[in-house]
C-alpha cells in the first residue's frame, strides 16, 4: 500500500464530506416555514445531517478503499490476510468518540424541544376534534365552531388541545414541521405561532380507516384584523354551521404563501 | 385411499382441515343453540373459532404430532428409523421431516413464496401510487394491500427466513447432529404456512383483508371487518412459530457445542442467533397479548382499549412496540451474524475484535427492550418519556457502528475476494449505515414530531430491513447454497442480481426521505400534485426491482437443477460446516468434530478450528489462546 | 409437550449422541425458557392492567363489579397445596416410594381440577361479564389465560399419572424427567397464580 494512495484518498473523502455538507445547507428540504420556532427543527435536521455525512464517507470511503487497495489477485489468489485480531485502542475510540457525538446531539434536540413546545404568552386556544375523516375545530375564547378549513391569525401563539370520538387521528400541519395524535379519552396539546399569512395543507398522519387518504384540511393564517372579520361572520345569526365534513378539496397543495 | 387417509401426509391433513372447519361451525352453532342467543349460526364467530381448529387440525393431518399422540395415548412409538430424516427427492420437501437440514430449505423457500407475494402487492400498490388521483383499486383494496405486503413480510418472511438459514447451519457450525428438539422444530416450520396463508386468506373475508396496516393500532383494528382477526390470528401462529424455534436454538447452541467449542470460540453466527433467541423468547409473548386482547374485543366483546369503558388506547402501543421494536433486532442480528461470516471468510482475515462483536450483540439485546416508545412520540404518552427513549435510541448507535467499524477493521490488509456474497455484505454495510443514520434521525424528538407517519418514516425502514436484512439473506444464501444443495450458483448472475437491486432499490427508497421532509404521509392511496414527480420516479423503480427478483430466483432454480457440482469447502473457509461434504451426511458428521481453536484464523500458520479426532489434552485445555493451537492433523472429513 | 419429548429423546437410538457442553438437561432447560416467554405474555397483560389501573387511575373495581375475595383466598390455598402434593410426587418418586409418588400425583389432580371448577363457578356468579368494564375486561382475560394454564397442566398431568400407574418412570436420575419437566410447570403456574390473585384480589 502506498503512502500517495492513502493521501489520495483523504484528499477525496475531505471534498466529498465538504460537497455533502455544503449541500445539506445549501438544499430546500422541508417546503415553506410557517412559525419561527419550528425553523429549529429544520436546523436539527441540518445538524444531524452534519454529525452523519463524515461516518457515511468514512465507512463508504473505507470500504472502496479495502476494495482497490487489498483485493486478491483472482480466485486462485490462496493468499490469507494478515493476522490481526483487533486493539483496545481503537475499539475504545470508535466507541468514545460516537457516544459524546450523539449524547451531544441528544441534549441539543432536547433543548430545541423545550423552545418549541414552551408555553406563550396571550394563546389563542383552538379545540381540535378529529373524527372519520373530518377535522373539527372550536375556538372556545371566541365562541365559534367551524370544521375543514381552520383559520388563525398570523403572530398570535395559538394553543391547539386536541381529542378524538374514535379512532386514533394525528394532526399534521407539514409547514409548522408539527404533528400530534388525537385519541379518545386522551387530551393531547401543540404550539406554534404562525409568522407567515397564506393556506397551507393539514393532513391526516395516522391511519384512521377506508377515508384516511381524503382526511385533509386546510389551514389559512390571515392577518390578524381579518381575522376579527372572520370570527364576527361566523357569529351572526346567518353564520352557517358546520358541517362535520371536509369542505375543501382534498388533496390541496403545500403552502401557498400570501406575499 | 382409505389408508392414506390414515397416515400422516396431504390427504389426512385435507380431511382433518375440513373436519376443524365442520368442528368449528358445530361447536359455536351448538353453543348458541344451548344458550339461546338468538341467530344461531352466526358466521363472524363460526370463522373466528375455525381461525384456531383448521390449523392445528391441518397440522395434525399433515403429521406434526403423530409420535406425540403415540406417546400420550400410550402406544408404542414407531422405532425411529428416521425414515423421517433427510430428503431423498424434492416430494420429501413437502412432508413433516425431523432434519434441521431439510426443515432449512423448507423455511427459506416457503418464506420465499411469501415473499414474491408480498413483493407483488408493493408492486400493486405502487402501480396505484404513479399518478395522483385514484386509478384501478379503492381505498379499502388499498389499505389491504399495505397492510398484507407489511405482515407477509415482516412475519412469515424475514423473520423466519433467518431461522431457516440458521436452522441449516448452525447445528452444523456447532458441530452438532441436529437442533436440540427435532419434532418441535418440524412443527415450528409448519406453524408459518398456516400463518402466512391466514394473511392471504383475509383478503376473501367479508368487508376485505386486514387494512390497519402491520400496526393494527386499536380502536381502528378493534372496529374493523372480519378480516382482521385473520391478522391478529396468523400473528399467533407466526409468533407461536418463532419462539418455539428460539427455544430450539437456544438449548441447541448452549447444551450442543462440539466439544472443545466454548463460547468464545463459537462462531458470530452462533453469537447472533444466540442474541436474537434471547430477543425473540422474551418480546414475542408481547406481540401475542397485544393480538389476544384485539381478539378478546372483537370475539368476546371485551373494553381494553374503549375510552368510554375505562380502556387505554395507547396501552395498546407500548405492548405492541415492546414486541415490535425489538423484532427489528430479530430481523437484524442474525444478519449481523451472516455478515461477519462472509466478510472474514472473503477477506480472509479473523474477524476484528472478537469479543467486542460478540458484546455489542448483547448490548444490542439490553437496549433493544429500553427503547419501544421512540415509536410513540406523537402519541398520547406521557411527555417526559420522550427524553429517555430518545437518548437509549441514539445510544444503540454505538453497539452498532462497532459492528460496522469492526467489519471494516476486519476487511483492512486482507484478501479480498469479491464473491456474490461479499459484495452482498458491502451492499449491506452502505445501505445499513444510511438506514442507521435516518435512524438516529427519527430518534431525536423535535425531528421525529415533524417527519414520523411520514414517507421519510417508511424510507428509513427499508433501508434497514431490506437494504440492511434482505442483503445479509441474499449474502447468506449465496454463501452456503454450495453447502445447501451441492451445486455452485451463477457468479454472472449473482452480481447481476446484486447490481440490479442495489440500484432499483436505491432509485425506490432514497427519493422516499425528500417527499417525506416536505410533508407526504404514509399509507395514503393519493397524493397532492407536488409529490407527483417523484411518486412516478418511485413508483418505475419499483418494479424494476421487482424485476431484479427474478433474477435470483432464475439462478437458484437453475443452479439448484444443472449448476456444477460443489466442492466441501468452495470458499476455503474454517468454520466446521465448510468441512463435512456439500450437502452434508445425514447427520452432519460422521465422526464428532473436535474444536481446538477460533472459528476465523486465517493467515495464523497451522492454526486449525475443528479436528475430526480427539485433541492432545494440553491443547483442548487452552482456551481463548488461538495463534498456538496447532495439532497435528485430523485430516478434515472427506468431499 | 417438551414433557413428550423429554421421553422421547431416548428413541433417538441411530442419531449420534450429541456433545453435551453443558450439564443442564435439554428438555428440561427448554421448559424453563418455555416458562420465560410464558411469564412474559402473563406480563403483557399485567401491561394492560397497570395502564388501566395505574396509569388511567381507573377504580378497581368498578362500582357494582365487586370481586369475591375470600372464595379466591380458598381457592388458592387449594391451588397452593396442589404445589405441594405435586412436590412430594416427585420426592416419592426419586426416592422409589411409588405409593407416595402415585398419591401425590392423583392428588394434584384432584387439588387442580377442583381450583378451576372453583373458578368457573366464580365466573358465573360474579354478576358481570367481560365487556362491561376495561377492569372486567382485564380481570377475565388474566385469570382466564391462567386458568388455560391450568388446564393444560392437568392434562399433562393427567397423562404423566396414567404412564405412572402403568408403571413407567423411576427414580435413576433419567428416568423421572418425565415427571419433573411436568412438575415444574405446575409449579409455574401456581406461582404466576400468586401475582394475578395479588393485583387483582388483594391490591
Ligand atoms: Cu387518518
Ligand atoms: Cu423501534
Amino acid at each position: 500500500m502506498k503512502a500517495s494512495h492513502r493521501i489520495f484518498g483523504i484528499i477525496i473523502a475531505i471534498a466529498v464530506t465538504a460537497g455533502l455538507i455544503a449541500f445539506t445547507f445549501a438544499y430546500d428540504w422541508f417546503g415553506p416555514l410557517i412559525a419561527e420556532e419550528s425553523g429549529n427543527i429544520d436546523n436539527v435536521y441540518r445538524w444531524l445531517l452534519v454529525a452523519s455525512i463524515p461516518f457515511f464517507v468514512i465507512i463508504v470511503g473505507i470500504i472502496a478503499f479495502c476494495i482497490l487497495e487489498f483485493r486478491a489477485d483472482g480466485d486462485d489468489d490462496d493468499r490469507d490476510g494478515e493476522p490481526f485480531h483487533g486493539s483496545t485502542r481503537i475499539e475504545i475510540v470508535w466507541t468514545v468518540i460516537p457516544t459524546i457525538i450523539v449524547v451531544a446531539l441528544g441534549i441539543y434536540a432536547w433543548i430545541v424541544l423545550d423552545q418549541v413546545e414552551a408555553k406563550q404568552p396571550n394563546e389563542l386556544t383552538i379545540n381540535v376534534v378529529g373524527q372519520q375523516f373530518a377535522w373539527n375545530y372550536e375556538y372556545p375564547q371566541l365562541g365559534v365552531k367551524t370544521s375543514g378549513d381552520l383559520v388563525v391569525p398570523k403572530n398570535r401563539p395559538l394553543y391547539f388541545e386536541m381529542t378524538s370520538v374514535d379512532v386514533i387521528h394525528s394532526f399534521y400541519i407539514p409547514n409548522a414541521r408539527l404533528k400530534r395524535d388525537t385519541a379518545d379519552g386522551f387530551t393531547t396539546r401543540l404550539r406554534f405561532t404562525p409568522d407567515t399569512t397564506g393556506t397551507f395543507p393539514i393532513v391526516c398522519a395516522e391511519l384512521c380507516g377506508i377515508g384516511h387518504t381524503t382526511m385533509r384540511g386546510t389551514l389559512r393564517v390571515v392577518e390578524p384584523s381579518e381575522f376579527t372579520k372572520w370570527v364576527a361572520s361566523r357569529k351572526g345569526p346567518n353564520a352557517p354551521k358546520p358541517t362535520g365534513a371536509n369542505t375543501i378539496s382534498p388533496l390541496s397543495p403545500t403552502g401557498e404563501t400570501g406575499k | 385411499m382409505a389408508a392414506s387417509l390414515r397416515s400422516p401426509g396431504w390427504y389426512r391433513a385435507a380431511l382433518w382441515t375440513a373436519i376443524g372447519f365442520v368442528f368449528a361451525f358445530a361447536l359455536v352453532v351448538g353453543i348458541r343453540a344451548a344458550a339461546d342467543f338468538g341467530v344461531v349460526v352466526q358466521w363472524d364467530s363460526i370463522i373466528t373459532v375455525a381461525l384456531v381448529t383448521m390449523p392445528i387440525f391441518f397440522l395434525y393431518g399433515i403429521g406434526c404430532f403423530d409420535t406425540w399422540l403415540y406417546w400420550i395415548s400410550g402406544r408404542p412409538t414407531k422405532p425411529d428409523d428416521h425414515s423421517d430424516h433427510g430428503a431423498h427427492s424434492w416430494k420429501d420437501y413437502f412432508k413433516v421431516n425431523t432434519d434441521h437440514k431439510v426443515i432449512g430449505i423448507q423455511y427459506i423457500v416457503t418464506t420465499f413464496f411469501f415473499f414474491m407475494i408480498g413483493g407483488l402487492f408493493a408492486m400493486i400498490f405502487r402501480a396505484e401510487l404513479l399518478q395522483p388521483g385514484m386509478q384501478f383499486i379503492d381505498a379499502q383494496t388499498f389499505n389491504g394491500l399495505f397492510s398484507a405486503h407489511a405482515a407477509l413480510m415482516i412475519f412469515v418472511f424475514m423473520v423466519p427466513v433467518f431461522a431457516g438459514i440458521a436452522n441449516y447451519v448452525l447445528p452444523l457450525m456447532l458441530g452438532a447432529p441436529d437442533m436440540a428438539f427435532p419434532r418441535l422444530n418440524a412443527l415450528s416450520f409448519w406453524f408459518l404456512p398456516c400463518a402466512g396463508i391466514m394473511f392471504l386468506a383475509s383478503f376473501l373475508a367479508p368487508g376485505g383483508a386486514f387494512a390497519t396496516g402491520w400496526t393494527a393500532y386499536a380502536p381502528l383494528s378493534d372496529q374493523a371487518p372480519l378480516g382482521q382477526t385473520f391478522f391478529s390470528m396468523g400473528v399467533q401462529f407466526a409468533g407461536a412459530s418463532s419462539i418455539a424455534t428460539a427455544i430450539n436454538f437456544l438449548v441447541t447452541i448452549i447444551t450442543m457445542r462440539a466439544p472443545g467449542m466454548t463460547f468464545w470460540r463459537m462462531p458470530l453466527l452462533g453469537w447472533a442467533n444466540f442474541a436474537t433467541s434471547l430477543l425473540v423468547v422474551l418480546a414475542t409473548p408481547f406481540i401475542a397479548g397485544s393480538q389476544f386482547m384485539i381478539l378478546f374485543d372483537r370475539a368476546l366483546g371485551m373494553n381494553f382499549f374503549d375510552a368510554a369503558q375505562g380502556g387505554d388506547t395507547v396501552m395498546y402501543q407500548h405492548v405492541f412496540w415492546f414486541y415490535s421494536h425489538p423484532a427489528v433486532y430479530i430481523m437484524v442480528l442474525p444478519g449481523f451474524g451472516i455478515i461477519s461470516e462472509i466478510i472474514s471468510a472473503n477477506a480472509r482475515k479473523p474477524v476484528f475484535g472478537y469479543r467486542m462483536m460478540a458484546f455489542s450483540l448483547l448490548a444490542i439485546v439490553v437496549l433493544g427492550f429500553a427503547v419501544w416508545a421512540h415509536h410513540m412520540f406523537v402519541a398520547p404518552m406521557q411527555n417526559w418519556i420522550r427524553i429517555p427513549m430518545m437518548f437509549t435510541t441514539m445510544l444503540i448507535a454505538v453497539p452498532t457502528g462497532v459492528k460496522i467499524f469492526s467489519w471494516l477493521g476486519t476487511m483492512w490488509r486482507g484478501v479480498i475476494h469479491l464473491r456474490t456474497p461479499m459484495i452482498w455484505a458491502l451492499g449491506f454495510m452502505t445501505m445499513f449505515v444510511l438506514g442507521g443514520i435516518s435512524g438516529v434521525m427519527l430518534a431525536v424528538v423535535p425531528f421525529d414530531i415533524a417527519v414520523s407517519d411520514t414517507y421519510f418514516v417508511v424510507a428509513h425502514f427499508h433501508y434497514v430491513l431490506f437494504g440492511g436484512s434482505l442483503f445479509t439473506i441474499f449474502a447468506g444464501i449465496y454463501h452456503w447454497f454450495p453447502k445447501m444443495t451441492g451445486r455452485m450458483y451463477n457468479e454472472t448472475l449473482g452480481k447481476w442480481h446484486f447490481w440490479t437491486t442495489f440500484i432499483a432499490f436505491n432509485a425506490t427508497f432514497a427519493p422516499q426521505h425528500l417527499v417525506g421532509l416536505e410533508g407526504m404521509p404514509r399509507r395514503v392511496a393519493d397524493y397532492a400534485e407536488q409529490f407527483a414527480a417523484w411518486n412516478m420516479f418511485i413508483s418505475i423503480s419499483s418494479f424494476v426491482l421487482g424485476a431484479s427478483m427474478l433474477i435470483f430466483i432464475y439462478n437458484m432454480v437453475y443452479s439448484w437443477r444443472s449448476g456444477p457440482i460443489a466442492p466441501a469447502n468452495p470458499w476455503n473457509a474454517h468454520t466446521l460446516e465448510w468441512q463435512v461434504s456439500s450437502p452434508p451426511p445425514i447427520f452432519n458428521f460422521d465422526d464428532v468434530p473436535t474444536v481446538v481453536g477460533h472459528p476465523y484464523e486465517y493467515g495464523v500458520p497451522g492454526a486449525r478450528h475443528g479436528i475430526f479426532k480427539e485433541p492432545e489434552p494440553v491443547v483442548a485445555a487452552v482456551a481463548g489462546d488461538s495463534s498456538t493451537t496447532s495439532t497435528d492433523e485430523g485430516e478434515p472429513a472427506p468431499a | 409437550m417438551e414433557a413428550a419429548s423429554a421421553a422421547h429423546a431416548e428413541h433417538h437410538g441411530h442419531m449420534p449422541v450429541a456433545n453435551a457442553s453443558a450439564k443442564i438437561n435439554r428438555e428440561y432447560f427448554g421448559m424453563v425458557l418455555f416458562i420465560v416467554s410464558e411469564i412474559m405474555l402473563f406480563a403483557s397483560f399485567f401491561t394492560a392492567y397497570f395502564f388501566i389501573r395505574v396509569v388511567q387511575g381507573e377504580p378497581w373495581m368498578p362500582e357494582g363489579q365487586e370481586l369475591p375475595v375470600y372464595v379466591a383466598m380458598a381457592n388458592s390455598a387449594i391451588l397452593f397445596s396442589s404445589s405441594a402434593t405435586m412436590h412430594w410426587a416427585l420426592e416419592g418418586l426419586k426416592h422409589n416410594n411409588r405409593k407416595a409418588f402415585k398419591t401425590g400425583l392423583v392428588l394434584t389432580l384432584i387439588l387442580g381440577s377442583t381450583f378451576l371448577g372453583v373458578q368457573i363457578s366464580e365466573y358465573v356468579h360474579l354478576g358481570f361479564l367481560p365487556k362491561d368494564s376495561a377492569q372486567a375486561s382485564v380481570f377475565f382475560s388474566l385469570t382466564g389465560i391462567h386458568g388455560a394454564h391450568v388446564a393444560v397442566g392437568l392434562i399433562v398431568l393427567a397423562t404423566v399419572t396414567r404412564r405412572a400407574f402403568k408403571g413407567h418412570y423411576g427414580p435413576e436420575k433419567d428416568k423421572h424427567w418425565g415427571v419433573e419437566i411436568p412438575g415444574l410447570y405446575w409449579h409455574f403456574v401456581d406461582v404466576m397464580w400468586v401475582f394475578v390473585f395479588t393485583s387483582l384480589y388483594l391490591l
